[in-house]
């Protein structure tokens, strides 16, 4: 069995409740079947605290495989994740190559995960200019209909991602490259696309209801302002 | 012609490149009299994102941190004709200076989904004519890095209502006259003042 060490980075700002910690454990759980010894940390609490965020460098670069897990925010990173790769980056600057692999779990709102391309790309780049090892990037639209619940519970409309972090889970453990098949898996529509979006008008209508804001949905505040 | 400026070099002195590019940009802009409001990003006070969608919900339009800087950004990006995104290429995208304040821009947008060269994207709350002009620069010649730049400025485009936009990518010593020169063949600095 492999002792080899996984570090799961969740760098979402809904950290714990967020659905890239649930894909994220969903492969990590397949890494541990594995042998894989697993640490699993959040980006957001570290941010403007030194001491947290030098520990994260520091697990960073103890690991054996890196799993970035992260939501898409305008169509590529958050920034504090951009924020941190650099530092990561500038840090290796000059260095030898490490051995460590490095792969993602990207996920966005829209139905489509061709939205999820550049940040695959983004990724990729930084492990070629930091020394790691490109496994590969793992990219699913439909990311409003997980929610904060473990792919488990989310039940049959999970079931192409689910079989997608499994068998990545295979490739991960012994540093091979996911397949492109796996990665297409991964990347299939967990509901056909008029009901994703129906529903997802729907909940924004739903929510506004709650906060008795409904009237105010299309509310230009700054219209007639500065620069407006 | 308003235009607004999101100069996302790294803080003064780590990028002379980018610095020499963002004072390019300023003086194509002087030159065309055009109502410019010009953000330095890396000296600006932004907070990451939340991911709360209280700005689509509860408080339509504004975002929910108000102790910040990015409430200017909004409200001149709401009237603006013309955005100009500058930034070092950063692994193929943007520096964390300009894209903590593009992750707040979401209260421009509207929740609901609409379809756009067969894709969904989020509506305008604030639908203007705009064009969009994307500056990058790089330390050395990267082909790879600079084409995924373009495309994610593509992107970028069309979930800003598939406006018009442009890529200029400078690289290696280039010089402050060669930006200006290049900047001001651009089509998109093309439109008299208004």
């Amino acid at each position: 069995m492999s002792s080899r060490k996984v570090l799961l980075l969740v760098a979402s700002p809904r950290g714990a409740a967020s659905t890239s910690r649930s894909l994220g454990e969903h492969l990590l759980a397949g890494l541990e079947e594995r042998g894989m010894a697993l640490k699993t940390l959040q980006l957001y609490p570290a941010l403007g605290d030194e001491r947290k965020m030098s520990e994260l460098l520091a697990a960073i670069e103890l690991c054996d495989l890196l799993v970035l897990a992260f939501p898409l925010y305008v169509d590529q990173l958050p920034a504090p994740l951009i924020d941190l790769l650099r530092q990561v980056a500038e840090r290796r600057n000059g260095q030898a190559r490490t051995g460590q692999a490095l792969a993602a779990i990207v996920n966005c709102g829209f139905p489509e995960t061709a939205h999820c391309r550049p940040a695959a790309d983004i990724v990729r780049l930084f492990a070629v200019q930091a020394d790691f090892r490109f496994l590969g990037c793992l990219a699913t639209g439909m990311g409003g209909a997980i929610g904060n619940r473990s792919l488990a519970k989310a039940g049959a409309i999970v079931r192409h991602q689910r079989k997608a972090l499994d068998r990545a889970a295979a490739f991960l453990c012994e540093s091979r490259e996911i397949p492109a098949d796996v990665v297409a898996l991964m990347g299939r529509a967990m509901m056909p696309r008029w009901f994703y979006n129906f529903v997802a008008d729907r909940g924004w209508k739903k929510a506004a209801r709650k906060y008795g804001s409904s009237a105010k949905l299309f509310d230009r505040p700054y219209a007639g302002s500065e620069g407006a | 012609m308003k235009a607004v400026f999101f100069k996302g070099s790294p803080p003064a002195g780590r990028d002379p490149l980018s610095n020499r590019a963002a004072a390019a940009v300023s003086a194509v802009l002087k030159s065309r009299g055009w109502e410019t409001k010009a953000f330095p990003l890396a000296a600006m006070d932004i907070k990451a994102c939340r991911g709360c969608f209280t700005c689509w919900t509860r408080t339509p339009g504004h975002c929910v941190i108000r102790d910040d800087d990015q409430e200017s950004i909004l409200r001149a990006w709401a009237g603006a004709e013309r955005i100009i995104l500058l930034t070092p290429v950063t692994f193929g995208g943007y520096a964390p200076e300009l894209k903590k304040a593009l992750d707040r821009v979401l209260p421009i947008l509207l929740p609901f989904f609409i379809r756009i060269q067969g894709e969904t994207h989020h509506p305008q709350r604030y639908p203007l004519p705009r064009r969009l002009l994307a500056v990058g620069t790089l330390k050395q010649e990267d082909a790879e890095s600079e084409g995924a730049f373009r495309r994610l400025v593509g992107r970028n485009a069309l979930n800003m209502g598939d406006v018009e936009a442009t890529t200029l990518v400078f690289s290696g010593d280039a010089s402050l006259a060669e930006m200006e020169r290049r900047l001001g063949q651009e089509p998109f600095f093309g439109a008299e003042a208004s």
